[in-house]
């Protein structure tokens, strides 16, 4: 799967964060302490909230599990009409309707981001990718 | 010394007159251990029982399970008990519970409860070495701990006692030796600031987190209980509790070099399934242990000399932090940093993780700033989830700077002060389940967490069923694999295990199953599972109860038949699980006249609004999965029922019946005398009626 580079002049835009109620919702889903919920201001935090895990090591984890989980039917349509990154939208929305589990399809989105966010550096000249500060 | 668990005697400390009293156990033995001795012990002590938390009147008693200094696994829980300030809108009696080494070292000391009353005129702490029983000076002008914050405190008395020099209990020659340190359970500036989200820490997080217990021990003036002991607990028959670990080795525990692909909610099962991680829950850690357990599932992580370290509470910031970072290096950096932080403070991590959920949820509103309705500069400070936020929330929490005068009050409290608990809580962004506490698990979905909740006074926090009716299935629906136990033989194995009921219905959560009769025999048998196995004898919440092990082709757990197997080798009673079952319900109804007497009855056991209009979720249209098991149609399944909201009327109705099933007047909720008597609490009945508030009928 490949993305066509995104136009420079929404690639600022795919990097921005956006306002909290505006934001993208999610879940951390915890074995020890319940689920809570977090709003995610921008397409590299989702990129950063979602894991690539096998079940494997989900189990390896026991009780100390915790899943991040975005309805990806619904980061489809906030990539489309909160970002405007159609392109995107489309292929995370292939996805959500292919009837494929959540645990491996969110290895391929979270791929998906992280390409999207590489064109995006790569069209606004940032040479590597930059972790925040926390 | 008797050989039955017991260590055979009580303290009792009035800190008004600094009296220490020992007195025996014998007359409270009836009661098994834990929470139902402290809740015998409060009952006598405690003589206005609708006193404030914060009252001197108030009584705190600290009680290990009976389990606790023996070499049964997964056997070490406290019990805390007392007037709880978190508990909303009434304060009532409640309780919090802890592992580490606390309750066994007391067991140690010779002793299987403290029981405290009155008020200190200045500050203090009690220092317990075996015999030795000293109520010490804890201001500047004596052992200056007052003041420190919780692993300052613990570091600073094991200085002053010499622990972290020679390794032993004191200088006295006959005093024994051990190359234990002593074990402290403390407050920390949240606790000497009244705040009502205070905890009580012991090691490095092995706390008393719900019910503001840190601010009773304030209000008492009291910073911190110190105790060693060089003795050693007697059971029955210590030969056959070899034999009971034996046997569950053999026949239960995985095998480390065969270990079986299973889900991860089995590996919770005392034996079974996979080994857990022993980590911490954020960041690197080395795997420790309460005393006596085999399971290690504590993480010791940075803190210098402080084992024993967080549970739940390493983590109360990391969904916050996720909303920020782009690096999980620097995530778990942040949270492990924040869960110190909360430690130190002695603040109730979920309570710190309510507020700053509500808090975000009033700043997206356009509340929160310099002169708005919060007012506050915190989200000026650093965004949300930087460690710079979770530092100024906390501070200002412990020490009621700024905003700090407001969170101190609670998250229910401080929706009352703002004059938003009723919008707040009927939206849904003040997650208030009931009674003044943020749910671990839904009502709406996992109908039991919910119910016992409601039933009791505090967020029940017993995951007996969840992680096999929810984190079991929930996550084999994530990952679309083939759950090792299908809907219908999780129902009949735990069907046939839940005693006397013996009823695979009660594990029906659909909609109808909620509220049917076999959701009542489901409430009731978890309140009285976890009144007596694991909140009196001390059974940890996870590994008990033990319904699966998917290594056995049965793929059924130890469950009801190891702890009778425990408690004969231990107690040396023949006590059937039935048995053990009505003394569950008999501590359940000792408990619930007290709050009885505090102003409960049926009308206050209700939940927020948001539970019967708000679809499950956490805020607004935000869903996850909710995957359990359901008979439907005639047959049974796994089913996502995210979503849901809880029927006000079916709700009533069920309540009707829930009360009736327990013997009381479905009119009020109170017990009948009928009730009480059959479960030899005539004295209770006595008081209740007293008050005028015995059932009619049941």
């Amino acid at each position: 799967m490949s993305l066509t580079g995104p136009p420079r002049a929404i690639a600022r835009d795919l990097l921005e964060d956006v306002p909290d109620a505006r934001g993208m919702s999610g879940t951390v889903m915890a074995m020890r302490r319940g689920a809570h919920s977090v709003t995610l201001p921008s397409m590299e935090a989702v990129e950063s909230f979602l894991e690539d895990r096998s079940f494997e090591e989900i189990q390896a984890l026991g009780f100390d599990v915790d899943v991040n989980y975005v309805d990806l039917a619904d980061l489809a349509r906030w990539l489309r009409e909160t970002l405007g990154d159609v392109e995107l939208a489309d292929e995370v929305a292939e996805i959500a309707s292919s009837g494929r589990p959540f645990g491996p399809t969110a290895g391929e989105v979270k791929r998906l981001l992280a390409e999207r966010i590489e064109q995006c550096h790569e069209v606004l000249g940032i040479p590597t990718r930059s972790f925040g500060d926390g | 010394m008797a050989t039955d668990g017991f260590a055979g005697r009580i303290i009792k400390v009035d800190l008004t007159t600094r009296k220490v009293e020992v007195i025996d156990t014998d007359p409270y033995k009836e009661w098994g251990g834990g929470r139902g001795i402290g809740t015998a012990l409060f009952w006598e002590m405690c003589e206005d029982k609708t006193v404030s938390g914060l009252d001197p009147k108030n009584v705190v008693t600290i009680t290990p399970g009976r389990f606790n200094g023996t070499p049964v696994a997964s056997g070490a829980r406290t019990e805390v008990q007392a007037i709880g300030p978190q508990v909303y809108p009434t304060e009532m009696f409640t309780s919090s519970n802890f592992g580490g080494r606390w309750g066994g070292m007391l067991k140690l000391a010779g002793y299987d409860s403290i029981a405290i009353s009155g008020k200190a005129d200045s500050p203090v702490w009690i220092d317990i070495q075996d015999d030795q029983i000293q109520i010490r000076d804890a201001s500047e002008v004596g052992d200056a701990i007052w003041g420190l914050d919780t692993y300052d405190t613990q570091n600073r008395v094991w200085d002053l006692l010499g622990a972290n020099e020679d390794w032993r209990a004191g200088d006295r020659r006959d005093s024994g030796r051990t190359t234990q340190r002593s074990a402290i359970l403390t407050i920390g500036p949240a606790g000497e600031n009244l705040c009502y989200d205070a905890c009580l820490v012991h090691d490095g997080g092995a706390g008393a987190g719900q019910s503001g217990f840190g601010a009773v021990w304030g209000s008492k003036n009291l910073k911190a209980i110190s105790v060693i002991g060089t003795g050693s607990i007697e059971i029955a028959d210590p030969a056959a509790l070899w034999d009971t670990r034996a046997w569950l080795r053999k026949e239960y525990m995985f095998d480390v070099q065969n270990v079986t692909p299973a889900g991860p909610a089995v590996t919770t099962d005392t034996m079974a399934g996979r080994p857990g991680t022993g980590q911490c829950v954020v960041g690197v850690g080395r795997p420790e242990a309460c005393m006596g357990c085999h399971r290690s599932c504590h993480g010791k992580r940075v803190v210098g000399g402080i084992g024993n370290g967080s549970q739940c509470g390493d983590s109360w910031y990391l969904p916050y932090e996720k909303m920020l970072t782009k690096a999980k290096s620097e995530t778990l950096e942040v949270s492990g940093r924040a869960a110190e932080l909360v430690q130190r403070l002695g603040i109730n991590a979920y309570s710190t993780a309510c507020f700053t959920r509500y808090l975000n949820e009033l700043n997206k509103l356009g509340l929160v700033g310099k002169g708005n309705v919060v007012d506050t500069d915190l989200f000026e400070v650093g965004p949300l989830g930087s460690y710079a936020w979770a530092e100024a929330l906390c501070e200002r929490l412990a020490y009621r700077k700024e905003v700090g005068e407001l969170l101190a009050l609670g998250p229910a409290r401080m929706g009352e002060k703002l004059g938003r608990y009723e919008e707040d809580t009927k939206s849904g962004i003040l997650l208030i389940q009931s009674h003044g506490y943020m749910h671990h698990y839904d009502g709406r979905t996992e109908a039991e967490y919910g119910l016992s909740s409601m039933l009791g006074a505090r967020d029940l926090n017993d995951h007996t069923f969840n992680y096999v009716t929810f984190w079991l299935p929930t996550l084999f629906y994530l990952y679309k694999m083939e759950s090792p136990i299908p809907a219908g033989k999780l129902a009949e194995i735990i069907g046939s295990k839940v005693l006397p009921y013996k009823d695979p219905m009660m594990v029906d959560y659909s909609d109808e199953g909620m509220y049917s009769e076999s959701m009542v025999k489901l409430v009731s048998w978890h309140r009285h599972y976890s009144q007596f196995y694991k909140a009196s004898l001390g059974l940890c919440d996870k590994a008990f109860a033990s319904f699966i092990a998917v290594q056995r082709e049965d793929l059924a757990g130890p469950t009801p038949e190891v702890e009778p197997r425990l408690m004969k080798s231990v107690m040396g009673e023949e006590v059937t699980f039935e048995q053990g079952m009505e003394r569950g319900e008999r501590i359940d109804n000792f408990e619930r006249a007290i709050l009885i007497l505090q102003g409960r009855d049926r009308d206050q056991e209700v939940y927020s609004q948001y539970m019967y209009e708000v679809p499950e979720s956490l805020v607004g249209d935000q869903r996850y999965p909710s995957v359990l098991p359901v008979f439907e149609n005639g047959e049974w399944s796994y089913k996502n029922v995210t979503g849901r909201t809880v029927d006000r009327d079916k709700l009533e109705q069920w309540k009707s019946l829930y009360y009736e099933f327990k013997g009381w007047d479905p009119k009020t909720g109170w017990p009948t005398r009928a009730t009480l008597e059959k479960l030899d609490l005539g004295f209770v009945a006595d008081a209740l009626e007293s008050a005028k508030k015995i059932g009619g009928t049941a």
